[in-house]
């Protein structure tokens, strides 16, 4: 156990370690937006938007993410047209000024789009905890004072309610770096896939997940700092 | 991968998937091993009522230890939670049999791993349930000359337990779902028996993965539903949302308890005290319509304010 990883493993292990880093931070991003969606159309007053929002995430939250990636790999490719799977399936290049931009494989998409979609039910109910935060005193102060609905939204509400969802929300992004672990499962190359992959092919099970696992731990410590950091800037604000 | 020389099918096929229901629920179970659904039961109630235990001892830890190894037990929960499941069950799959020389079934593995990341959870909801209770209460078992014990025994955590529960529901929601990942180590539970008859049927995994998530939603939902039924929180917050907030020991007296001798009268007692108070005081207020805010208002303040001659 006292001998250490060959280069050219430690390189397999931070090329995983990237594709999770990548993965994680494109789901987070997109999550978060749509999750802003999601939490107006749960609190909206036409039910036809409200409830399959419900709906949605009752269904997200109580199903196994596991379940929901193979869904998205094997069902949904054998539901599209047989054409747009071999196209999706297959390398497209489009070329802008640069750089190349690369089609992704059908396990990236599928793991994208399942782990987004996954996280957008957990992310859209801490927008909707944060918006509910904010007392409803705000928003009559705000419209006595004349301001558009939109306005007092925009203005009022969604900075206290961001103010208030930032915590939560952290342990969301947390939650997709752990989660996008899963998505080795439909052979997606990431850090635990290439943990796995060095470890059977060099019989150094210590090292291999021990880097692994030092390299999950240290980027969920990084965001817990971020998080401390902006939770304690944003606390501070109001006393300036 | 296979599924991709097929070709299109208009419409979802269940009846292929439910020929396979009994396989899909037990298994051969009277044949030959439990598998599918139960075994996913069964894996999740083990690693439920380990972690409930392994949470309700950290929690007491984080709460009564002090100093250096209250550090150190902090920073081996941190590490639990910051680790992904399916790692930490790499760990105890691949190195278990490796470090003490004996072969760990692979359930096993899976329900100590699971256990350790739900008990590493729980932990600190069990040690935020007792901060909840606040210190009054500690002073206040203090002072009839309970020992720290005693008052935590007796005092602290029936009440943090109550704050508690709906932590511990979610938390025990999420670790059925958690069960899943016993597929990538062979368990044959419901995720893994699903793959299976998968590849069996080959031309319907849209139909097989589609009818598990049910059958993992209506597990989910049932355990969520049962926990909230026999724990006694209120099935959902926003639906009354119209009646007044409760705040503070308000929420506590007046939830819905397991019966505990002596301390359950006398917060029904101080319910319904409480209760008769507040029937009084906003009775003008309980029918309240913002559009006649202004027309309240004099009721508001015809109460007279003792605060300020209130002594201390």
């Amino acid at each position: 156990m006292i001998d250490w990883l060959a280069p050219k493993y430690v390189g397999w292990l931070l090329q995983g370690f990237g594709v999770t880093l990548a993965l994680a931070i494109a789901v987070g991003a997109t999550a978060t937006w749509l999750g802003f969606g999601l939490a107006l159309a749960r609190d909206s007053r036409r039910a036809l938007l409200a409830r399959p929002a419900t709906a949605f995430v009752a269904l997200m939250r109580n199903t196994p993410l596991l379940v929901q990636l193979f869904f998205w790999y094997f069902g949904v490719a054998a539901l599209l047209p047989a054409d747009a799977v071999q196209w999706l399936s297959q390398p497209h290049r489009w070329h802008l000024v640069l750089f190349d931009i690369h089609w992704p494989t059908l396990e990236t998409l599928a793991g994208f789009i399942g782990l987004t979609i996954y996280t957008t039910a957990f992310i859209g109910e801490e927008i909707r905890a944060g918006l509910r935060g904010v007392p409803a005193g705000q928003t009559h102060a705000a419209a006595a004072l004349g301001l558009s609905r939109f306005a007092v939204f925009r203005h009022v509400v969604l900075p206290q309610a961001v103010r208030i969802a930032m915590p939560p929300l952290f342990g969301q992004y947390m939650n997709v770096v752990k989660n996008s672990s899963l998505t080795m499962a439909i052979g997606l190359a990431e850090l635990s896939y290439a943990s796995r992959q060095v470890e059977t092919e060099t019989f150094k099970t210590f090292q291999a997940f021990g880097i692994a696992t030092l390299l999950y731990v240290g980027t969920i410590a990084l965001i817990e700092a971020v998080s401390v950091a902006t939770t304690h800037r944003h606390a501070a604000a109001p006393s300036r | 991968m296979h599924a991709r020389e097929t070709s299109r099918k208009p419409r979802m096929n269940f009846s292929a998937v439910l020929d396979n229901l009994p396989y899909l629920l037990w298994g051969d179970f009277p044949d030959g091993p439990l598998s599918g659904a139960a075994l996913t039961l069964v894996l999740a109630t083990i690693s439920a009522l380990a972690s409930g235990v392994l949470g309700l001892a950290g929690g007491i830890a984080l709460a009564m230890l002090r100093g250096p190894a209250r550090w150190v037990f902090t920073f081996v929960i941190g590490f639990f939670r910051a680790i992904p499941v399916l790692m930490l069950i790499f760990w105890t799959y691949f190195l278990l049999p490796i470090l003490f020389n004996v072969n760990v079934p692979g359930l096993a593995t899976v329900t100590c791993a699971l256990a350790l990341i739900g008990g590493a959870y729980l932990s600190h909801t069990v040690y935020a349930g007792i901060r909840g209770v606040g210190t009054a209460q500690w002073q206040a078992g203090l002072s009839l000359g309970l020992t720290r014990a005693q008052t935590l025994r007796h005092i602290v955590l029936p009440q943090a337990l109550r704050i508690m529960t709906p932590s511990f529901i979610n938390q025990w929601v999420s670790l059925v779902k958690d069960t899943s990942l016993a597929y990538i180590v062979g368990v044959a539970e419901l995720s893994f028996v699903a793959t299976q008859v998968n590849s069996r049927l080959m031309v319907y995994p849209a139909e097989v993965f589609a009818f598990v998530a049910l059958i993992y939603f209506v597990m989910c939902s049932a355990l969520e539903w049962l926990c909230t039924k026999l724990l006694g929180k209120p099935l959902r917050p926003q639906a009354d949302a119209m009646k007044k907030p409760r705040r503070g020991w308000q929420r506590i007296t007046s939830m819905r308890l397991p019966r505990l001798p002596g301390l359950g009268s006398l917060l029904n007692r101080l319910n319904r005290l409480n209760r008769r108070g507040r029937r009084e005081r906003f009775e003008q207020f309980d029918r309240f319509d913002p559009r006649h805010a202004p027309g309240t208002l004099p009721e508001r303040e015809r109460r007279v304010d003792f605060s300020h001659d209130w002594p201390g």
